[in-house]
């Protein structure tokens, strides 16, 4: 009995397609096929939100990086603003005047005779002679440097 | 054909999920497309934020680029007694506050005491580096709820008093209201910005949905000519000789001979810029600018160049100076000390009220007045700063019988220390005035130059070149021994200067034999002139109140701080 089983088996095997019996689903499917077109839709889609999702995060990302260069600037502007108003504060002449008494130092200016005027005679002449390029020598004018 | 079971629990549940989700869908298209203006507002009123960003202020720097007024942010400091009832330690929070505000503990104790108050202003403009410390000390402790830090920016000026009437103010309201600060608020006043964007349920700003921001620009600096050291020197000798006198005030004005640039300028009393809100508004006049007085003999130089300059007066020709008591037109013209006869050189040097009388009678009344006019008198001078008066010269039909003789000395007219400065310089500047200025340049954030002063070399021709130099020569002998501005002398320098001393007059007319304004008005290196300097001293005390005894040392006190510190050769540059 059992060896008549195989046999029939067997048959059924080599009986070839399209015969009666079990049905190939490799080669036979019955379900819902899905076409190619909408296969590429739901991917591009798929795909789409991803990129949604990526994009958005990136952007609340970069949109905190951006609030928090923001606070750095600020707080750096406001302490470049508080350190320009303590160095003035400090190199100020009222502050200047009590750093020398508190460190009992007596300056004076120096004699005529001991100072040498060093101009950019171009410049200076340029100027008509102006006061204010005292101090403020400019290396750049065409006449050099002369000493007076 | 016979539909299996599970299929129609199937499409029983498949149905639920279909309705379900169309029902979504249908109400998201509905409130999508359909007219809800209640809904889209109501959206926005919570939502959507429209901010205008605020510019900073430019600076304010002196010639050597030192600052003298900047923004800075500091913070307001609050309390919600509230908050801190539910959620934190009163009694720590009071005590942890009293220690860093500058403010009464019982103030903050009643303060917090209200319980039912969301809000209390404790100390406002807390310097940025105190209010970090104590937001750090109750952040460490577990203090920090309920305690409210506010930014605000304000304008800080690191000098306090010095250059006050100079560099003036900002308002509350981010508006200069006096000096630089109003004169220059074009320039110094940011543009505003704009930022429109989304917040979240905590009212923050959602940064990704940021829809506009359109950034602000900070405001030019402005670049004067004063330098704050001289200034120092300026304002220490004022002050000194305020202090000596116990006078009422002190002005001066340094400015420089070949450029009309204001080296320095100050007027005593002043107030403290960071506290303009709480000083008297008297306070807030410059008096070199705003005050215009008699100059009395500071102005006879002018009289005497200009009849020199219609060859009316030789400096060598006698003056019968009359004992010191001159009738003219019935009424007396007296001297200080009497003369019999000077040259009219020494009538300068001793400055004799007779003898310049007579030789501004020389000169027609229409003369007189034209020359006032061309020296500057009678009219601003134009600097770029806000308060300047005109002064009083009036036209010579308004003139009475005594005013021709009066105003050469003096009388009959008021100026401004700006103008008599501007005035004296066409002397030391080789008989042209040239307009005296304050601002400098002004440049872009990212340094573009906005504005630059050009000084105008040419002038105006108001004498020939050599009644200047004349002039100089005859000035320099003032100072000399027995002149009446020797003490104005300083080191080896040659000063050239008039001593002037004017009385006050009365509201309802006449003259204050009390109270009067001692000056000196002058200019070194004589021959070469560099700086031109005008001091003047309102209502000195004392026995000697002239301009030679009170004016003339300040002057010299402050050239030889000047020159000093310039480095002023004594033959000049």
């Amino acid at each position: 009995m059992k060896k008549q089983t195989r046999k029939s088996t067997a048959r059924r095997r080599t009986s070839g397609r399209g015969a009666p019996g079990r049905k190939n689903k490799k080669l036979h499917a019955d379900g819902f096929r899905m076409p190619a077109t909408m296969s590429l839709l739901v991917v591009l889609v798929f795909g789409l939100g991803l990129f949604y999702l990526w994009f958005s995060s990136r952007t609340v990302a970069l949109g905190r990086q951006i609030e928090i260069e923001e606070q750095a600037l600020e707080d750096l502007r406001r302490q470049v603003a508080g350190e320009e108003v303590r160095w003035n504060e400090l190199i100020g002449p009222r502050n200047l005047q009590a750093a020398l008494v508190s460190h009992r130092l007596e300056m004076d200016w120096p004699r005529a005779d001991q100072v040498i005027h060093i101009r950019d005679m171009a410049l200076w002449e340029s100027n008509a002679g102006q006061l204010n390029v005292v101090g403020q020598l400019d290396r750049r004018g065409d006449g050099g440097l002369r000493v007076q | 054909m016979r539909i299996p079971p599970y299929w129609i629990r199937a499409g029983v549940v498949g149905l639920f999920f279909i309705s379900l989700f169309g029902g979504l869908a249908a109400r998201v298209t509905h409130l999508q497309l359909g007219d809800h203006a209640e809904l889209r507002s109501s959206y926005q009123r919570k939502v959507v934020f429209q901010t205008r960003l605020q510019g900073g202020r430019g600076r304010i720097l002196d010639r050597n680029q030192r600052v003298l007024a900047l923004d800075e942010t500091r913070k307001n400091i609050g309390i919600d007694p509230q908050f801190i009832h539910r959620h934190n330690d009163p009694q720590r929070v009071q005590a942890a506050l009293s220690r860093f505000l500058r403010v009464e503990p019982a103030l903050i104790g009643t303060r917090m005491a209200d319980r039912d108050s969301q809000f209390y202003s404790l100390e406002k403009y807390v310097e940025d580096a105190r209010a970090t410390e104590l937001d750090a000390y109750l952040t460490e402790n577990s203090l920090r709820k309920g305690v409210v830090f506010q930014k605000v920016k304000t304008r800080t000026y690191p000098h306090g008093n010095l250059l006050a009437h100079v560099v003036g103010f900002e308002n509350r309201e981010g508006v200069g209201s006096a000096g630089i600060e109003y004169e220059m608020n074009r320039f110094l006043v940011g543009k505003g910005g704009l930022r429109v964007g989304q917040k979240d349920g905590n009212r923050r700003e959602m940064v990704s949905r940021r829809q506009v921001q359109i950034d602000p620009q900070d405001g030019a600096d402005v670049v004067l000519t004063v330098d704050q050291y001289l200034q120092y020197g300026v304002e220490e000798a004022l002050e000194k000789a305020m202090s000596m006198y116990n006078a009422k005030g002190a002005w001066a004005v340094v400015m420089d001979s070949r450029t009309g640039g204001i080296l320095a300028m100050a007027s005593k009393p002043d107030y403290d810029l960071n506290t303009f809100y709480s000083t008297s508004p008297e306070l807030f006049r410059n008096h070199a600018l705003g005050a215009t007085y008699e100059p009395g003999s500071i102005i006879k130089p002018l009289v005497f160049a200009a009849a020199m300059n219609e060859g009316l007066v030789d400096p060598d020709e006698m003056i019968d100076c009359e004992q010191g008591v001159w009738m003219h037109r019935n009424r007396p013209l007296r001297d200080y000390h009497p003369y019999a006869e000077l040259s009219a050189a020494d009538v300068l040097k001793k400055s004799s009220n007779i003898g310049t009388a007579k030789i501004g009678l020389r000169l027609h009344p229409h003369a007189v007045h034209a020359y006032y006019q061309k020296f500057g008198l009678g009219r601003k001078t134009g600097i770029d700063l806000p308060g300047e008066e005109t002064g009083i010269s009036h036209h010579p039909r308004n003139w009475d019988s005594l005013t021709h003789s009066r105003i050469s000395i003096g009388h009959a007219i008021t100026v401004t220390a700006m103008q008599m400065a501007a005035a004296l310089n066409v002397i030391a500047n080789d008989g042209k005035w040239i307009q005296p200025y304050i601002v400098s340049e002004v440049k872009a954030t990212d340094g573009t130059l906005l504005y630059k002063r050009q000084p105008d070399p040419q002038g105006t021709r108001v004498l020939r070149s050599d009644v200047a130099r004349t002039m100089r020569r005859l000035m320099a002998r003032i100072t000399e021994d027995g002149g009446t501005g020797r003490r104005a002398r300083f080191g080896e320098y040659a000063v050239a200067g008039k001593t002037g001393t004017a009385e006050k007059v009365l509201p309802g007319g006449g003259y204050a034999k009390e109270k009067n304004i001692a000056s000196f008005a002058g200019f070194f290196p004589a021959e070469n002139p560099v700086l031109t300097i005008v001091v003047s001293i309102d209502e000195p005390t004392g026995d000697l109140r002239t301009g030679g005894s009170v004016a003339a040392p300040v002057f010299a006190e402050i050239g030889e701080y000047a020159a000093g510190y310039l480095t002023i050769p004594v033959e000049g540059f």
